[in-house]
């Protein structure tokens, strides 16, 4: 498919992530929609433009950090990859299916970055880390559910 | 003089009191009248507006549309009103704070906030061409904000007081007792490392000591909410409820002496 509407999708995303997310918490965590826009790239672009999604998505999630600089744009192509390797071997066509590998992807990913915080000294509260680890990881996946059925409608994104 | 025979009088007076009794009697019929005339003149008006409303469609039409279109603008124009008379109010505020206050201070907006979980903090709009440094810390008029971590420019980064990695030396206003204050990433803050017969309870105000020379003493950090022991059991712990509500800021100050 054409990846103009994914572009614009990660561009919008990207603006609403450091906006007005903050709005919309619940339990004190924001969906990262970054992720969601990575996926969508992921699911249905060619490998390179969604590397490019990716790669765009990283950087800007990173600038907007204040802590662990690179961490994911390194991250978030990699998803890419091995989005793109296993969509190769298995058929991952409903959007069920879709939502639940990003739940186990956004798992690790804030697995990934929530230890590395660990490991730099921050002292995090074992209920607050499980609580960020969790909920923010099954809001992306029903962000990115509720995303996809959207484009679907206005994008045509099959 | 107008003379008048008997019966010319006798008319005349018959005539008047005629005319008052018909004028008295008007009062008392018009309710009935009214009462009766309602349905049928009712029905008279919703004939007439109906065929005005055939006759006149089109200009009806033309009308309509064009007050949605006003409708639409001015309800803009309130919301937009309505969003500058917030601001002023806000602005009002600080700037009264900011005059009373002994510190030097530079107002600054909220652009931007970070993109992860993991982190709190803000992007606000001055940098280093306002004269905002690194290590700088940011209050408004209810408390301590955070502290400047990065600057460009432009722009400058601050870290919010309940993101974990800062710390800030408080000590209970009432008691004087000392504490590290510091971020849970959660909606309260933790006071640790206070001594096992630390004076302090539930409801007393933290505030900022000045003891680590980054933020001006006596800035309100909150109240304490709860009081509990550290696991190891050698220490207690403090949850503190924050002056300033993380989520909803949109203006700081940052102290620059």
């Amino acid at each position: 498919m054409r990846p103009q509407p994914v572009f614009i999708l990660t561009a919008l995303f990207a603006l609403l992530q450091i906006t007005i997310l903050e709005h919309f918490k619940f339990f004190g965590v924001r969906p990262d929609l970054l992720m969601v826009a990575v996926f969508t790239g992921a699911f249905y672009l060619r490998l390179k433009p969604a590397l490019a999604v990716g790669l765009f998505a990283g950087i800007f999630k990173d600038a907007f950090s204040l802590h662990l600089f690179g961490f994911n744009a390194v991250l978030f192509p990699l998803w890419v990859l091995l989005t793109a390797k296993l969509a190769r071997r298995v058929s991952i066509e409903d959007n069920l299916s879709r939502a639940l590998l990003i739940l186990a992807v956004a798992l690790l990913n804030n697995l990934i970055i929530g230890l590395a915080l660990v490991y730099t000294g921050v002292s995090l509260p074992l209920g607050i880390f499980i609580r960020i680890l969790i909920l923010s990881s099954i809001y992306t996946a029903l962000c990115f559910y509720l995303t996809v059925r959207v484009m679907a409608k206005w994008a045509g994104l099959r | 003089m107008l003379k008048l025979t008997r019966k010319q009088l006798r008319i005349l007076l018959f005539s008047i009191l005629l005319f008052a009794l018909f004028f008295l009697s008007i009062s008392l019929i018009r309710k009935p009248v009214n009462a009766s005339l309602r349905r049928p003149l009712g029905l008279a008006g919703l004939l007439k507006r109906e065929a005005a409303g055939i006759i006149f469609f089109h200009r009806n039409l033309m009308e309509n549309q064009s007050l949605k279109r006003e409708n639409d603008f001015l309800r803009n124009k309130i919301n937009s009103l309505n969003e500058y008379y917030l601001e002023n109010l806000r602005l009002k505020e600080a700037l009264a704070f900011k005059n009373k206050s002994p510190l030097k201070l530079i107002a600054a907006g909220v652009i931007a906030r970070p993109a992860d979980n993991w982190s709190l903090g803000i992007v606000i709009d001055k940098g280093s061409y306002s004269g905002i440094r690194k290590g700088m810390s940011v209050i408004t008029c209810l408390g301590l904000v955070g502290r400047v971590i990065e600057t460009t420019g432009h722009t400058s980064r601050v870290t919010l007081l309940n993101d974990p990695n800062l710390g800030v030396s408080g000590i209970v206003q009432r008691s004087r007792q000392e504490g590290l204050v510091s971020g849970t990433l959660g909606g309260n803050l933790i006071m640790k490392y206070l001594p096992e017969d630390a004076d302090i309870k539930t409801r007393d105000i933290i505030i900022s000591s000045g003891l680590d020379a980054a933020y001006p003493k006596g800035i309100l950090i909150g109240t304490v909410v709860e009081i509990g022991r550290e696991f190891s059991g050698l220490s207690r712990y403090a949850l503190i409820r924050p002056a300033v509500n993380f989520s909803n800021i949109e203006e700081i100050l940052v102290v620059v002496q």
